[in-house]
Parts: C-alpha cells; structure tokens; sequence
C-alpha cells in the first residue's frame, strides 16, 4: 500500500515538473516564466522528499524557490522586462535547426535513459533514510568531501569579489 | 581522512590561495596597486619554482581528490607560465586603460587556483568545481573594461553561452555517476566494463562538449573572436592561452586515459572543422584581435588533431604544443596591447585594424621584429616552436595511422600561413600612415623577452622540454 | 479504530485547535496593537463595542467581509489574487513544527504538543519564511500600480538581506543544541540554559531581523504610508486585503513563537519538572509559560512600533550588510570556537 502511494505522488509530482517546466520555456511574459519556474522547484523539492532526502528538499526550497527566485523576479521588476511579443515570430532555418537538433538529442538521450539502465543497479533504499538527513550529509561534507566543499567556498568568494567589481558604481 | 603532510604535494596551489585572499585584503586595507602586484606576481613566481622542482612527485592525495603525475605538473608549468608572462604585461596594459583595480589580481589568481586544480583533478566534482572557477573568474574579465560596451557585451555574452555549456556538462557528469555511482577518475579509468555503456558514452559526450566550448572547438566556436575581441587585450592573452591550455590540460588526458576509441571519427571530424573555420574565416579579418582569435581556434583544431590519435605520442605533441602556444600567442597578444591605444574618450580602443600596422618595421622596427617572429611561430615555420609543436602533434596522428587527418592538417595550416605572412607584409612591406611611438614598459619587456627566448629556445632544442619534466 | 485513523484524527485536531487560537489571537492582536497605541499616545482607542471594545476584532471582520472586492482594470488577476493566498498559507503554515508544550497524556495516549516533528525543523521555518516574499512580491507587481510595485521591491530586497543575518545567528543556536528539531532545542534548554543568555548577540540579531521578516516598524518600508500609500497592498480590497491584514499579524504571533523557541527556552519554565507537581498540571504551566513568552513577544513588536520611527531605506541596506551581517559571521565564529574548546 505504502509504495503505492509514493508511486502516485512521484507520478503527480513529475507531471507537475514536466508540465510547468514547458509552460516556463513557452510563456511569453518573463513573470510567468518565473512563476513556472517556481512550480517546477516546488515538484523537483517534492521528489527529493520521496527520496527519503529531507534536507536536500528544504535546501531546495528554501535557496532556489526562497533565495534565486526571489531575485529573478526582483530583476524582471525592476527592470520591467516586456513580453517577448516583440521578438520575431517568424519561420527560420536557424530555428528549425535547433528544433531537430533538440528533438534528436532528447530522443538519443531518452533512448539511452530507459534502455540504458538495465536492472543493473541494487537499490540504496535501506540507507536513503539515514542518507538523507543533515546529519550524514554534514558529516560526509566536512569529512570525506572536504576538499570539494572548500574549493567551493573559494569559488563563492570569487564570485562575489567579482560581483562587485562588475557592479560597482565607480573605483576611487 | 586527510594527512598534514600531503599538504606538501599541493605547495604552489597553497601559495596561490594564500595570496590571492592577502590579495583582497591588501586592497582593502591599503590600495596600494604596487603591493598587490608584487604580491600576486611573486606568489606566481614561487609557485612556478616549486611545481619544477617537484615535477618527480607522483601521487593521489587528498581523499583520492587530487592526482598528481608528471603530466599535471607539466601542464601546470605551462599554465603558470603563461599566467605570470600575462600578469608581467597586465600593470602597465591597465594603468593605461585606466582600469588598475587590486581586484584584477584578486580575480586572475582564484582564475588560476581553478585552472590548477582542474588540472590535476582525480574526480570529476572537482574537475567541474575547477572550471567553474576558472570560468567565472573569466566572465568577469571579459567585462572588466566597464565603460567599453564591447567588454560588456563580450562578457555577457561568453557568460550566457558558458552559463548553457556547463549544463551540458554537468549532465554529462550527472550520466557518468548514474552509471558508474562515481565520480573517481580513477575507478571510471579502470572499469572498461563501463565504457561499452551507452549512457556512459553519452555522459562523457556531453562532457566533452563542454570543454570543446571552453576551448573554442567547432562548432561552439561562434564566442571566442567576439569575446576575444571585447575584452581588454591582456585578458584576451591570458585566455586564449592560460584558460585554453587548462581546459586542454584536463579533458585531453581524461579522454586519452579512457581510450575510447569510438569516438576518435569524432574528435577526427571536429578537429578538421575546427581547423578549417579558424584558418579560413580568418583570411578575412582586418581586426588583429579577431585575427588572433581566430588563429586561436585553429590551435585548438591542432591539439584536436592530437587527440584523435589516441597513442603515447599524442599526449606529448599537446603537451609540447601547449608550451609553445603559451610562449607565441601571449607574446602576440601582448605586442597588440602595447600597440593598442584609447580612443579619445577612453571608452574603447583604437589601433587594433591590421591598418595601424602599416609600416610598423620603419616606426619601430624591434616591436616589428618581435611581432613577426611570434607570428612565424605561430604559423609553424621552423625553426621556432610552434613548428615542433605541430610537428609532434602531427607524427602522433600518423602514427596512429591517421594519415588522411595529418595531411588535411598540413594542408590547412599551409593556409594559415597566408594570414601570418599578411600582417608581416603590413608591417614591412607598407608605408606608416602615422608616425605614432609606442611605449614599453620595463616589466612588459621582460615578458616579450622571455616569450621570445620560450620561442626560439624550444624551437631548437624541443627535447629539451621533455627531459625537463621528466616526461619521455 | 485502527491506529493510523487515531492518529491522523489526533493530528487533525492538533490543526484545528492550534489554527483556531491562530486565528483568534491574529484578531486581538490587531485589538491590542490599537489599545497598546493609543495608551502610549496617551488616547483611549476603541472602547465602545463589547465591554472595554473586546468584541471590536468582531466588527472589523464583519466590516471587512461587507466591503467591495475591488481589482484594478489592468492588473493581472491570477496573480493578484494568488499573492495573499501565498502569504497567509505560509504565515499560518509555519507555525505547524513550533512546539508548545511537552507530551502530554491524554485518555492513556502520549500526545506530542506541536503538530508536526520535522527533523528539520528550523529549515522548514526559514524555508516557509523565504516563500512568504513571494506573497508580497508578487501583490506588488500583479496591482499594475507604482506604489504597489515599490512596496514589492522593496520587501523582495529587505527580506533577501535580513534573511542571511537571521539564518547566521541561528546557526549559533544550532551549533549549541546539536539538532535542526525544534523540540530537541527546547529540551536542550533545560533550566536555566536558555539560549539567551548562551547566545545573546544571536538572540539580539535574531529579534531584528525578525522586525524586518514580518515588516513591522522600524523596518516598514514596504508599506510606508507616507511614501507609498499602503505599499504593496495598495489595490488590494476586501477579504484579499484582511487576508494580508490577517498573514502579517499573523507573521508576528508566529515570529514571537519562534523566537521564544529558539531563544527563551520555548515552554520550560526553568526547573519546573523538578517541583514534582501532577504531570498534567506541569504540561498544563508549560503551555501557559510558552503563552506567556510569546504574549509578552507580541506586546514587544507593538511596543518597539510606537517607539523608534522608520529608517531610512538606504540605512535599512546598511544596517542589514555592513552591520548585522558581520556581527551574525562574528558571533557564529566564537560560537563554533567556544562549543569546540569545550568538548
């Protein structure tokens, strides 16, 4: 019974992904776009929670629906961005291109995604539970993946220094 | 859990992190530009002396993070080389653009901590975190010239396209670990098993796709003259050789170590392609940075070349070619800097069309001089070393029985030669129209000087650089 | 009944009980706020419905319900009426993992006083706390109005800087109790180990970024009435407007909850296990201690709004980056040392 229903949330919940996901990509008004964008946060958040991953959902909604969002808004308002109406609509080879060449490469993938993975790989449900809280992954990030997560530190300082240099109002 | 004393292995990367925050904080506290150069430039500088040094250290550190052989060592020295003749340039290139922030250094070196580490990566989380580092720190160059509207329109524009690429990329890793459940660089070498999977070959094909953007491959080419074009000069130098040799430094031995041989018609097909719209599309340019980008691109195209032999030689013709490339790309780039000037507003440059080289021999025949022996190098005309660069690219290819792509090779860069030879005919064969002088710093100088020894010196002895690394 | 039955009925119950006195301290809060004010501008305020004005809650949502739901012509109005939806499911959600007293037994059942223990407790409140912008944000730019669409702006921006100080300082809580659960943090401070005094520079961050969370003076910017009209609900009228009425007295309550949580010890009453009173009598003072607390609270939020007038808003930036920032970096700093030296 308990599985059955992590099925039919995981199948509403990748639907919701799915379907807010094109509507994002199709919309004309940037505000909408955004607003999709945060439906799909919402669904990848909930997916993370049949997962058995708690924190990652949280952090999901609270960095990218809580934080990211809120800024793209932000921007789109304050620079109160029209509708792409205004963008050319019409038929052109380039664009053709790029539809073939998206169409083949989602197939290509597609094809591999559901052939490719062959019951090869054993379960780690047992573990997801304990996997999935603050407390292993804090551990497992400042122990064994302590390298990365201080490069990455390095990397947000970096990106913030050059933050300010691009936005600065003016040197001395 | 990680030991002290593996900490002895990663030295010139410390030096640079250390510097690069005394860097910020020097800036903070006093502004005084001198302070900061001296400070990054001989953080560099140590750096350089120690990885030669240590070029015999052969080890997996840091929780399996971190590998380090002769090859990363090896493409380490020539990044720091290239990274420490730009910044020799970069002082007196941005007081003249009136742009000479402490930040530029802060930015250069966590630029470089990224490239160093993405070099010697041994997991692919930090191969990813290495080149967003490095990209980042790029983006911002790009549009350091902030009242030039083409250094922001470069900017935005590398940032968008390279902002799409590493989606390619990190779904290429994302594959990789659905496949494998690792990231390890050296358990997804060792298990061949994996590499008859397709959503593996997939993953690494998407992977490969982002770094053919970082080293402007076709066809994600289309950035790099626009880029190249916009961003101050000295930048555009350190790109095309420090960003394009570490991101070089990275794939190549990954793929080359995977040895997949599926995918050699691919890398074969690409690199022709790449050649031919570097050296075609670059017959009709008057822009001299285009130009240079554009020959940039079919550097890239060569290197490729060299990949696709997939043999012992290959690794050596990149590696070889990487030196050289450092010393004569740099070298030409910063000829173009100091040959640049403002225009009247100081909001953009001027001198940088092919015009304002017209006798440029009878104005100053040294800077002429230089300029025409990077040049030749670059074009691949012995004795310099970008002839030895190509040279043992293309062995490599024939040794791997790849004649049809050597001889295209050749066959394309023959035709590179006539938009070299263009330039030098403008230089000595044209009347000045201005009687403009050009002033040269004493630390620019020394960058020229040993970008032109680089050149020379390895253009007759080329085994020399093998013995050095210890790399045979 | 079979077990899962109970216990969702339990939780059920649990929802209604605690969202009914929600809701009906929102609307004395609303009573107090004009009685706390007018005592400090030394008037009478509202005093004519009900013996002393208490029935007053009563009359202003019956007036609000009466009112005409208005909706400018060219706004956007999906999302117009979205936005106070928005901000009053996460006002009221967040309130869902605060823990108001110990476990009970009740009919022979231990019965957990907090509706739901998420073992992320405190991310789930700021993860409730940052989707509350959107509620606001989106009001601002769905009215089609200027004064509606600064109001947005300037909440969007106010709430993204003074939501880095506050989840800084609670780091220092966090590092404390060991625990992201709320209740393990209540029964970490034990006694007299209340997290105010262990942490008093994070409880003083904590309270203002608080102030600026729900937008309440000093930090109101996004509705200045003497600049932007009514701010972000300009436009907004009727049930959609007492629905942002409702969500941001509700913020308050929910705020003062969390902070007595976090900082005042949540429903202990130091050493009150040990007096060896009956257990129901004990759950029962530790539920009226916790009432205490985060009355006292919402007296605090009234209090400081009659007090200290509106900053400007570039100091409102500074005060949030160069200031309380720093200061959060600094305390999580001793903080970490400190709980390092001691183990």
């Amino acid at each position: 019974m308990e599985w059955k229903l992590e099925l039919i949330l995981f199948v509403l919940l990748s639907v919701m992904a799915v379907f807010s996901a094109i509507m994002m990509v199709t919309r004309r008004s940037p505000i909408n776009s955004a607003i999709f964008l945060i439906i799909n946060f919402f669904a990848s958040a909930g997916i993370y929670l049949l997962l058995q991953a708690q924190f990652i959902a949280v952090i999901q909604v609270l960095v990218y629906m809580g934080a990211i969002m809120v800024l793209v808004i932000f921007v789109i308002m304050l620079l109160n961005l029209q509708d792409e109406s205004k963008l050319s609509e019409q038929f052109s080879y380039k664009k053709l291109t790029s539809l073939l060449l998206s169409v083949l490469l989602f197939c290509l993938l597609g094809f591999s995604v559901f052939f490719g993975f062959s019951g090869k790989f054993t379960s780690i449900s047992g573990e997801a539970e304990k996997l999935g809280t603050a407390e292993s992954l804090g551990k497992e990030l400042v122990l064994a993946y302590s390298v990365p997560f201080e490069i990455a530190g390095l990397l947000l300082l970096a990106a913030v220094v050059g933050a300010v240099v691009l936005a600065k109002k003016s040197f001395d | 859990m990680i030991q002290l004393h593996e900490l002895q292995f990663i030295i010139p990367l410390i030096t640079i992190c250390v510097a690069s925050v005394l860097v910020l904080i020097v800036e903070v506290f006093s502004r005084n530009r001198e302070v900061v150069f001296a400070v990054t430039t001989l953080s560099v500088f140590v750096a350089l002396i120690i990885t030669i040094r240590d070029i015999s250290y052969s080890t997996i550190i840091l929780n399996n993070f971190i590998n380090i052989n002769n090859v990363s060592s090896g493409f380490n020295i020539v990044v720091l080389l290239s990274v420490l003749l730009s910044l020799l340039e970069s002082r007196s290139y941005l007081i003249k653009k009136q742009i000479n922030f402490g930040e530029y250094y802060a930015i250069i070196l966590f630029s470089l901590i990224g490239m160093m580490l993405m070099v010697m990566a041994n997991d692919l989380l930090i191969v990813f975190l290495g080149l967003e580092m490095m990209s980042i720190c790029f983006y911002i160059l790009a549009g350091f010239m902030r009242k030039r509207i083409k250094s922001n329109e470069s900017a935005l524009k590398y940032f968008l396209l390279g902002a799409f690429m590493t989606g390619f990329l990190l779904y290429g890793i994302t594959l990789i670990y659905g496949v494998s459940g690792t990231t390890n660089l050296m358990v997804l070498f060792s298990n061949t098993l994996l590499h008859q999977e397709p959503l593996f070959l997939i993953g690494v094909g998407l992977f490969l796709i982002g770094f053919l953007f970082k080293i402007g491959a076709f066809p994600f080419h289309m950035w790099v003259p626009d880029v190249y074009d916009g961003a101050p000069t000295i930048v555009s130098g350190f790109m095309s050789t420090a960003g394009k040799i570490a991101a070089v430094a990275t794939i190549f031995p990954i793929i080359l170590k995977l040895n997949i041989l599926d995918y050699r018609i691919i890398i074969s097909v690409v690199s022709v392609l790449t050649m031919m719209f570097g050296n075609i599309i670059a017959l009709a340019q008057t822009n001299i940075k285009r130009l240079l980008a554009y020959s940039s691109i079919a550097s890239a195209g060569y290197l490729l070349v060299g990949l696709a032999a997939f043999n012992d030689m290959a690794l050596r013709g990149i590696l070889f070619y990487t030196l050289a490339y450092s010393f004569m790309q740099l070298g030409a780039f910063i000829v173009v800097g100091i040959i640049e000037k403002s225009s009247s507003d100081n909001k953009d440059f001027s001198n940088i069309s092919l015009d304002s080289y017209k006798g440029l021999a009878k104005r100053n025949p040294v800077l002429a001089t230089i300029f025409t022996l990077f040049l030749f190098s670059l074009a691949g005309i012995p004795p310099f070393a970008g002839f030895w660069g190509k040279y043992y690219l293309f062995v490599a290819a024939i040794k791997a029985n790849l004649i049809w792509l050597s001889i295209v090779a050749i066959l394309l860069s023959v035709i590179g030669i006539y938009y070299y030879l263009k330039v030098i005919v403008y230089m000595w064969f044209t009347d000045p129209e201005t009687d403009e002088t050009y002033i040269m710093s004493p630390l620019g100088t020394t960058a020229i000087i040993l970008s032109i020894a680089g050149t020379i010196f390895f253009g007759l002895f080329p085994e020399i650089f093998f013995e050095l690394i210890r790399f045979y | 009944m079979p077990e899962w039955l109970i216990e969702l009925l339990i939780t059920f119950a649990k929802i209604a009980v605690v969202h009914g006195v929600l809701l009906t301290a929102v609307a004395y809060t609303v009573y107090l706020e004009r009685r706390v004010s007018a005592f400090i501008q030394n008037r009478i305020g509202p005093n004519r419905v009900g013996p002393e004005g208490l029935l007053q809650p009563l009359a202003d949502v019956i007036k609000l319900l009466m009112k005409e739901d208005i909706v400018p012509e060219r706004a956007n109005r999906f999302v117009h009426a979205l936005a106070p939806g928005i901000s009053i499911i996460v006002a009221l959600s967040t309130i869902a993992v605060v823990p108001f007293g110990d476990t009970i037994e009740l009919f022979g059942r231990q019965i957990k006083l907090q509706i739901a223990d998420v073992n992320v407790g405190i991310l789930y409140i700021f993860a409730l706390l940052s989707l509350g912008v959107y509620g606001i944000t989106l009001s601002g730019w769905a009215s089609n109005s200027k004064y509606s669409l600064l109001g947005g702006l300037r909440s969007s921006a106010q709430m993204i800087s003074y939501e880095l100080s506050m989840g800084l300082s609670v780091i220092g809580v966090i590092i404390i109790s060991g625990t992201l659960q709320l209740d393990e943090i209540v029964y970490a401070q034990y006694g007299w180990k209340w997290n105010i005094i262990l942490q008093p520079v994070g409880f003083i961050i904590f309270l203002v970024a608080s102030f600026a969370e729900t937008n309440r003076l000093p930090f109101d910017l996004p509705e200045a009435e003497q600049e932007l009209v009514g701010g972000y609900h300009t436009e907004y009228s009727s049930m959609k407007f007492a629905l942002f009425f409702l969500a941001e007295y509700a913020a308050i309550i929910v705020s003062s909850a969390v902070i007595a949580t976090l900082y005042l010890g949540g429903w202990q009453f130091p050493y009150l296990q040990d007096f060896g009173l009956p257990q129901i009598v004990t759950s029962i003072l530790q539920v009226l201690t916790f009432s205490v607390k985060v009355v006292a609270l919402v007296f605090f939020f009234i209090w400081i709004r009659w007090t200290i007038p509106r900053f400007r808003y570039d100091q409102l930036m500074d005060l949030g980056w160069k200031v309380m920032l720093p200061i959060a970096l600094a305390n999580l700093l001793v903080t970490a040392l400190v709980v390092l030296l001691l183990k």
